[in-house]
């Protein structure tokens, strides 16, 4: 029973006890970001944090992170450790933003450090935000007529920006300096880099008190208790496919016109199984989506009906995907646009998921979610001398889509809405 | 002369009652079941059961739940919101966010006034406080006559940038007030002169929406304290960690809503200070849930971010006190993947664990510690008698089984996961680098406190537990504790190297102003006001502020200045010397002293021996061992024991694990310095 254990084998105690302290050590991170950033995008909680195991795989992502960065963390980290492999020492910090490696858009800029213990790596501390403003066409990076990734901005491959504990100035300058709010993204960058020192502290404790050995086996135990949720959750569901079609209204480039998204679901007793390869073919705008949001998309978009387990690459095993050949809508590769990736691809798979969903698991059943809209303004302020570049964004809110007792109820109000109204009317003009 | 000093803190289930007398410095408590259809009832109760003449009551201080219970019921007055044209449903968008994110079905609570009752007017303040459009007066004149048809009672006035300018807002309330006469109005610039809307306005609705609520409970209650012969003002306990008068309550209700939790927290800090400890974590754990505060450097951590629900925040400064569903009460289970889980589901008070044989047949922390035997069969001096077989039978069918583990190892596992849990909490809101567990101090109350406590200190590392005399009514001595106090803050950004030092001052004077108005209008005299300014800075570009203590000396800016670079380095482990410091909001804590009750030690006993009353076989990491059960009411100051024990008192139950050393301080407190792992005997 004990926790001293030093052969990596796990009791069901000390596993409970280290999967909810990896989860506060990504809690902790997300805490220190929210509080230290100067994103005003990363202030409106676009950021997200993971703890990854050796080999980049995620461990535990945070629990109020942003949809739209799941399960793209570990192919960040997968990337750096391809390019860097053999070349990693304690202390460093490597950023990377590469949508065409699993990342997202070039504004989320992910920040990665090792963590070692005894000369050997055991994961990796991950923080992404979105910056304000990454290059490109337009302030904000948010080029709607971006046709390649050379209008939205700085593609940041592997870079290393810390070496063994020392900053790296010319680089991180070299980074910074590509956007229109320098300053910010190096205050962005060192809040960032600092906010992984909080993940990689937690989780030296944690190896201090339970043996590296414990450690590393707990951080495999996670991933596998989650796959193990995710399919016993299935045993009892249907098997069977199923499939839809949604579409991006059109191409902005080439005006009206349907975009096929198609999204066939398969339920075999072994996972969940998703094929996307029959959607159409990248857009000539930035309405794109890489196979890592690509993949984001499904897993969220899934999630969202098994809200209570919890997100590593546990879950990513369990839900697989064909996305098809490089080059469509929904597997954008270089150097096609992606940045409006959000508005695009993305919801469209998750309405997609939520109505092929709805009909295995009625009880959660939900109908298509608004749509992401936001107004971003930028240029030049002036009305101040040494004139700068502003970013201002506005979000437009919008709901989930409508669910089952929520329209049961809405139904009955509209029935009751004009007698109610009339009476109403009748007091007042008394 | 009346010397008796009373608090009444009045909880969801109880309502504790502590009279100190200042001749004597005789202290006690009594307790009588809460009244929540009138929550005054129970403060008189605890009046007649604590023989307390009113008469000779010298303060009488007062937690309540009632502004708490109304935000979480909605039971409100008719009310209303008047705002700028295009802003009507800011407290309905909030900032977009959810506390459940994925839970489709988990929708946020709705806000405190709803659709139907928000109105606007057409009118415009920019955000350097111009007025672009003048508030259309006719408009609003029609507007205040409809409420009136309407029924509105209590108003919030809440237009955009009215922090930068209140002229709009304040024509508005006039007209309202005209109108509707007798009418509860209040502006958002009043309460809560700061940037970001949605903060400031569901602040000024939450505290408009309470306003006649609070005002008739505190009123009633005051003239009947008043009617008993009490002279003085009812003290009334608010989340800041101080209290006020009924004449203040008046104005800012909602500051009331987090009374009774703040109530445990002062308590936690008063105990750590009288043991010498500057830091200390407070664990103040029921039946259903835990609450967590700390105490770092003398003082509790004080937030602004909070409220009584997700997505309504309420921006008073609040002592931070983190509450998660961890209790006697919680839950462990086997989940569908085979891990063992605790809480945050909980047996609650029905049916309650297994072995309270009320048709609980789930296992829960209480269950577990009396499997273990840390827990005795008879419970309360006898009044509950507890069934070991049925939390023995729960605890093998729903998680020994399962994991194929003994009953005693079982619930060892079901224990460890509960006090890993609590330790996450409190890593969670308080040990961030800088802070060094082996200096704190563990204070454990609450009904199940003392019997988690020295497992969780040792979890987080932290060498000492200190369980109050009286665990079970602890919080509520908190209220004995408090001066009155006011928070007043406004908006100020420059930067910090060129600011003018004049001008910064002269704000703050009106700040000051404005405080000694208050706390004159509530009878303080000059002498016991203590001011203090405090002010929020951040690195340019950064979008949160750190607030510190202005400087005292010759040149309190730059003193200020090197304070937000230590915190900031203390906080988040980085500094950024080299990084414009921006000025963006000033405090004023505004305090009246009021005295405070003083406790004598008790003097080291004659005779230090006790004889425990039982003997029993208790488990702790791995086996059994036999353990001696005190009644702590034998235990003569300066009593040491080694542990294993079981020391036992009517509302509590202290358990020392092997190799621990607890002894008995001179404030009858029981100190218990933890043998941390490996270093066990």
């Amino acid at each position: 029973m004990g926790h001293d254990k030093k052969d990596g084998t796990l009791d069901p105690v000390t596993f409970e006890v280290l999967k909810n302290a990896f989860a506060t050590s990504v809690d902790l991170m997300s805490e220190q970001i929210l509080r230290t950033c100067y994103s005003f995008v990363i202030y409106s909680r676009d950021f997200s944090s993971a703890l990854c195991d050796a080999q980049g795989n995620t461990v535990m992502q945070g629990s109020g992170d942003i949809a739209v960065h799941v399960g793209t963390l570990h192919f960040q980290c997968k990337a750096v450790l391809e390019e860097f492999q053999g070349d990693i020492q304690p202390g460093d910090v490597f950023a990377i933003n590469d949508p065409y490696r699993g990342g997202t858009h070039l504004n989320d800029v992910s920040f990665i450090r090792p963590i070692f213990v005894d000369n050997d790596i055991i994961g990796f501390a991950q923080n992404k935000g979105h910056w304000a403003d990454i290059g490109g066409n337009v302030p904000g990076s948010f080029d709607v007529n971006a046709s390649t990734h050379f209008s939205e901005g700085l593609r940041i491959t592997p870079v290393r920006v810390w070496r063994s504990g020392v900053f790296l100035h010319d680089v991180a300058q070299l980074l910074v300096s590509n956007t229109r709010a320098p300053s910010q993204a190096m205050g962005d960058l060192k809040a960032q880099a600092e906010a992984t020192a909080v993940c990689e502290r937690e989780v030296l404790r944690l190896v201090d008190k339970y043996s590296k050995e414990t450690v590393v086996a707990a951080m495999q135990e996670t991933q596998d208790y989650v796959e193990r949720i995710v399919l016993k959750s299935l045993a009892g569901m249907p098997q069977g496919e199923w499939e839809t079609v949604d579409y991006l209204d059109a191409d902005p480039a080439l005006g009206e016109g349907m975009v096929p998204i198609r999204i066939k679901l398969k339920l075999d007793g072994n996972g969940i199984h998703y094929d996307l390869s029959g959607s159409a073919s990248a857009v000539s705008t930035f309405l794109n989506s890489g196979y890592g949001t690509t993949h984001s998309a499904i897993y969220a978009g899934t999630k969202t009906f098994f809200p209570d387990v919890p997100l590593n690459s546990g879950f990513y095993r369990a839900v697989t995907a064909n996305i098809g050949e490089e080059g469509s809508v929904v597997n954008a590769g270089w150097p096609h646009a992606v940045t409006g990736f959000c508005s695009g691809p993305y919801e469209k798979i998750m309405n997609g998921i939520f109505e092929l969903w709805s009909g295995i698991m009625p009880e959660r059943a939900m109908a298509c979610a608004f749509n992401l809209e936001y107004l971003l303004i930028g240029g030049n302020d002036g009305r101040t001398e040494n004139t700068t570049y502003f970013m201002w964004y506005d979000w437009m809110a919008g709901g989930w889509g409508g669910a089952r007792l929520r329209m049961a109820r809405r139904r009955l109000l509209l029935c009751l809405a004009p007698a109610w109204q009339f009476s109403r009317w009748r007091v007042r003009s008394v | 002369m009346p010397d008796l000093r009373v608090a009444v803190d009045a909880g969801g289930t109880f309502t504790d009652v502590c009279i100190y007398n200042s001749s004597t410095q005789d202290f006690r408590v009594t307790k009588v079941p809460s009244t929540p259809n009138n929550p005054m009832q129970a403060v008189l109760n605890g009046v007649k059961r604590g023989e307390i003449e009113l008469a000779d009551v010298e303060l009488f201080f007062h937690g309540t739940t009632v502004a708490t219970n109304a935000l979480i019921t909605r039971r409100f007055p008719k009310a209303a919101l008047v705002t700028t044209k295009g802003f009507r449903d800011v407290i309905e968008i909030r900032d977009g966010t959810k506390d459940n994110l994925w839970d489709a079905y988990a929708d946020v609570s709705g806000p405190y006034i709803r659709r139907r009752d928000r109105f606007e007017v057409t009118e415009r303040v920019d955000y350097a406080g111009h007025i672009v459009t003048p508030l259309d007066e006719q408009e609003a004149r029609e507007l205040a006559r409809k409420l009136k048809r309407r029924g509105a009672t209590t108003i919030a006035v809440c237009f955009i940038n009215s922090y930068a300018n209140v002229h709009n807002e304040q024509r508005m309330r006039e007209i309202l007030e005209e109108e509707i006469p007798g009418a509860n109005v209040s502006t958002s610039s009043e309460i809560l002169p700061e940037i970001f809307e949605h903060d400031r306005f569901n602040t000024a609705v939450a505290n408009t929406v309470l306003g006649p609520l609070v005002s008739d409970y505190v009123k009633q209650l005051d003239d009947e304290l008043s009617a008993g012969g009490y002279a003085n003002d009812l003290l009334l306990l608010h989340s800041g960690g101080g209290s006020m008068t009924p004449a203040m309550a008046k104005h800012f209700p909602v500051r009331l809503a987090a009374s009774g939790i703040a109530a445990g927290a002062i308590a936690a800090k008063h105990i750590a200070e009288q043991c010498g400890y500057k830091n200390a974590v407070g664990l103040d754990m029921g039946g259903t849930s835990t609450d967590i505060s700390l105490i770092h450097d003398g003082e509790l951590r004080v937030t602004k971010q909070w409220g009584v629900e997700y997505g309504h925040p309420i921006v008073f400064p609040s002592i931070e006190v983190l509450t998660i569903g961890a209790g006697g009460g919680s839950l462990a289970h086997i989940d569908i993947a085979g891990a063992l889980r605790n809480g945050p589901q909980s047996a609650g008070a029905d049916p309650g664990p297994a072995c309270y044989e009320r048709g609980g047949t789930e296992p829960t922390n209480t269950d577990a510690n009396l499997a273990l035997n840390r827990l005795g069969t008879s419970l309360a001096g006898g009044a509950l008698t507890l069934n070991r077989e049925k939390s023995i039978q729960a605890i093998d069918e729903k998680v020994g089984q399962g994991l194929a583990l003994s009953t005693a190892e079982a619930a060892q596992a079901i224990l460890k996961v509960a006090n890993a849990n609590m330790a996450d909490a409190v890593r969670l809101v308080s040990i961030r680098r800088g802070l060094d567990p082996r200096d704190f101090a563990l204070i454990a109350f609450g009904g199940a406190g003392a019997l988690h406590g020295a497992e969780v200190a040792r979890e987080l590392g932290i060498p000492a537990v200190i369980v109050p005399p009286s665990p079970g009514v602890t919080s509520a001595m908190g209220c004995l504790l408090v001066d009155i106090q006011h928070d007043l803050s406004m908006m100020y950004t420059a930067g910090a190297a060129d600011a003018d030092i004049d001008d910064l001052n002269g704000q703050f004077r009106s700040l000051e102003d404005e405080a000694a108005d208050r706390l004159r209008h509530e009878g303080v005299a000059d002498e016991d006001v203590v001011l203090q300014r405090g002010i929020s800075m951040r690195y340019q570009g950064q979008w949160r502020s750190l607030q510190v203590s202005m400087g005292s000396g010759d040149e309190p800016l730059k003193e200020a200045i090197e304070l937000f670079h230590q915190e900031h380095e203390r906080q988040f482990s980085f500094r950024q010397d080299t990084q414009p410091v921006e000025i963006y909001q000033l405090h004023l804590r505004a305090v009246g002293k009021t005295p405070k009750p003083t406790f004598a030690p008790y003097e080291r006993a004659a005779n230090l021996l006790a004889e425990p009353h039982a003997r029993r076989d208790v488990f702790f990491d791995d086996k059994w061992h036999d353990t001696p059960i005190f009644d702590r009411d034998t235990l003569p100051v300066g009593f040491e024991l080694t542990g294993p024990a079981i020391i036992d008192q009517l509302d509590s139950t202290t358990v020392v694990p092997p190799g621990a050393v607890a002894s008995i301080d001179e404030w009858k407190n029981i100190r218990i310095q933890i043998a941390q792992a490996g270093e066990e005997a």
